[in-house]
């Protein structure tokens, strides 16, 4: 399992753009560049879901 | 035992605003094809547009003549868009009401626009859009819930595809290598410039520095959150470079042009100096329309800058990603971090509007090769591109505005000096090398090419 299956990952294109002001003027987090990145909410880092580490927590 | 979660993969087909785009892009050039086959004059009706005007007189004359048009164009323009929307996942209950205000807000935006005495000093519609979005946005304060309606990205998209329409695939052939080399050249020395000033110079991190790096060498904010995933950026980082870059942007919308006029330049080289040195598609295309609309020749300036953007820049951005994610997968990376970067990756980041836009073209060449020159003018360009031209101008406006909308100074993340100055001494680089390029090595290029 990878960072995509963790709790603490949260990659939903309307919440990245609450968590990353003024993304949504010169891009979007619905287009198709992003992929599926995300942000790990316990490290406050950005990253690709393919990822994994120690902190991993099953999500739901 | 719990299943891990599968990958997007093709659900990308209706997840992704790109490929939304080239179905809205190419099903509105499958009708214009109808219907000019057909000899219906549907199309060319519903794609009509605010004149230029002096006197109020035309204008009035104007809308009550065409008000039906437009009552049917907005019914065509929501349906569309609403409808990808809510598959997308936004809520119709905000989408709705604010694309409404984005409609009006457009119409008051051409009118003031195409005012003669106003346009003939360079306030062009696209200027006029970003101008009063942003002085909507940062003193009347729209509410966050508008920004369901304000896509930037989307409307650009769609009006990129239809671009491709307007753009012959030769014209591609023939000058799309010289856009990607001297893109490239920019690019690499950008990036490097910027990623060394941050790390040898300021000290900065190299994830952050090479985040800051790709957002000003290829295409702003979008290869920000490409590349900064790619290399596990922090969230902060991310959040400066899209105010850095977003504020640059904006500086170079106006500063590109007005420069340009004052010295006054071809077009054609001009759009290839923004394509090389703006920092994402919308800011790039509403500097190169109003330089063009400035000096009267927009498809010059809207040809060299989407051959060197989107050619040039935008298709390479998986290229760029992988690159980063190998770096820091075998250089960067202190511990077992999943699994190791895969080339397909470059094809699920690929800025798949474009594919819509070469297909446009195709097409359209296609279509015009079965005309003499003298018809291309007389029969193709009246009766199956300008209706074309005419939504893209629709698409256009919807997304500048949106810029203006979408960018409140206040919510932006403070930079800090050390982030500010090396991303502004890469700036200045980009921008210096990009117009010696673009006008003093390459101009007679841009310009010969871009007028066939």
């Amino acid at each position: 399992m990878t960072c995509r299956d963790c709790k603490y990952f949260n990659n939903d294109p309307a919440w990245l753009e609450k968590a990353f002001p003024g993304l949504n003027a010169l891009s979007s987090a619905y287009g198709s560049t992003r992929g599926e990145n995300g942000v790990c909410i316990k490290k406050d880092i950005y990253l690709s879901p393919e990822t994994k580490c120690r902190d991993f927590e099953l999500g739901e | 035992m719990e299943e891990a979660k599968q990958p997007m993969g093709w659900k990308e087909l209706y997840l992704k605003e790109d490929w939304w785009a080239i179905y809205l892009g190419l099903g509105i050039i499958a009708a214009a094809i109808a219907f000019f086959y057909t000899g219906n004059p549907f199309l060319k009706s519903l794609s009509v547009l605010p004149p230029k005007w002096t006197d109020f007189g035309i204008l009035t004359e104007h809308f009550t003549a065409n008000l039906g048009w437009y009552a049917l164009q907005f019914a065509f323009w929501i349906i569309i868009f609403s409808a990808s929307t809510k598959i997308l996942g936004f809520k119709q209950a905000a989408y709705i009401p604010s694309f409404i205000f984005l409609y009006i807000l457009s119409i008051v935006t051409f009118i003031i626009g195409e005012y003669k005495p106003l346009s003939d000093n360079g306030f062009e519609p696209p200027l006029v859009a970003l101008i009063l979005g942003l002085f909507i946005s940062n003193t009347l304060r729209t509410p966050k819930w508008m920004d369901s309606g304000f896509r930037v990205e989307y409307y650009i998209k769609t009006g990129i595809v239809l671009l491709g329409a307007t753009l012959p695939f030769t014209l591609i052939l023939w000058a799309g290598h010289v856009a990607l080399m001297q893109a490239t050249a920019i690019s690499v020395v950008t990036c490097l410039t910027i990623y060394f000033v941050g790390t040898k110079l300021f000290g900065l991190d190299k994830r952050f520095s090479s985040v800051l790096g790709v957002g000003a060498a290829i295409c702003g904010v979008s290869a920000a959150i490409a590349v900064g995933g790619a290399v596990k950026a922090k969230k902060e980082d991310i959040s400066i470079t899209i105010t850095l870059v977003t504020i640059w942007a904006i500086v170079m919308i106006f500063f590109i042009p007005y420069t340009s006029k004052f010295l006054g330049l071809h077009p054609a080289p001009v759009g290839a100096w923004v394509g090389s040195s703006e920092f994402a598609d919308a800011a790039g295309f509403a500097a190169a329309v109003a330089y063009g609309k400035m000096v009267g020749n927009e498809e010059a300036a809207v040809r060299a800058f989407t051959l060197m953007k989107v050619i040039g820049r935008d298709i390479w951005l998986g290229i760029w990603s992988f690159i980063f994610a190998l770096i820091a997968c075998l250089k960067w990376e202190k511990e077992e971090s999943g699994a190791k970067p895969s080339a397909s990756e470059i094809w699920w980041r690929f800025p798949k509007f474009v594919l819509g836009f070469f297909v446009a073209s195709v097409i359209i060449t296609i279509i015009a090769s079965g005309y003499s020159q003298a018809d291309y003018k007389n029969i193709l360009t009246p009766e199956l591109i300008k209706p074309i031209k005419s939504l893209r101008s629709w698409a256009f406006i919807f997304c500048f505005l949106s810029i203006g909308l979408t960018t409140r100074f206040r919510e932006l993340a403070s930079a800090g000096k050390k982030p500010f100055w090396a991303f502004t001494i890469g700036v200045i680089v980009n921008v210096t090398l990009g117009y010696i390029l673009s006008v003093i090595v390459l101009g007679e290029f841009w310009i010969s090419r871009t007028a066939q």
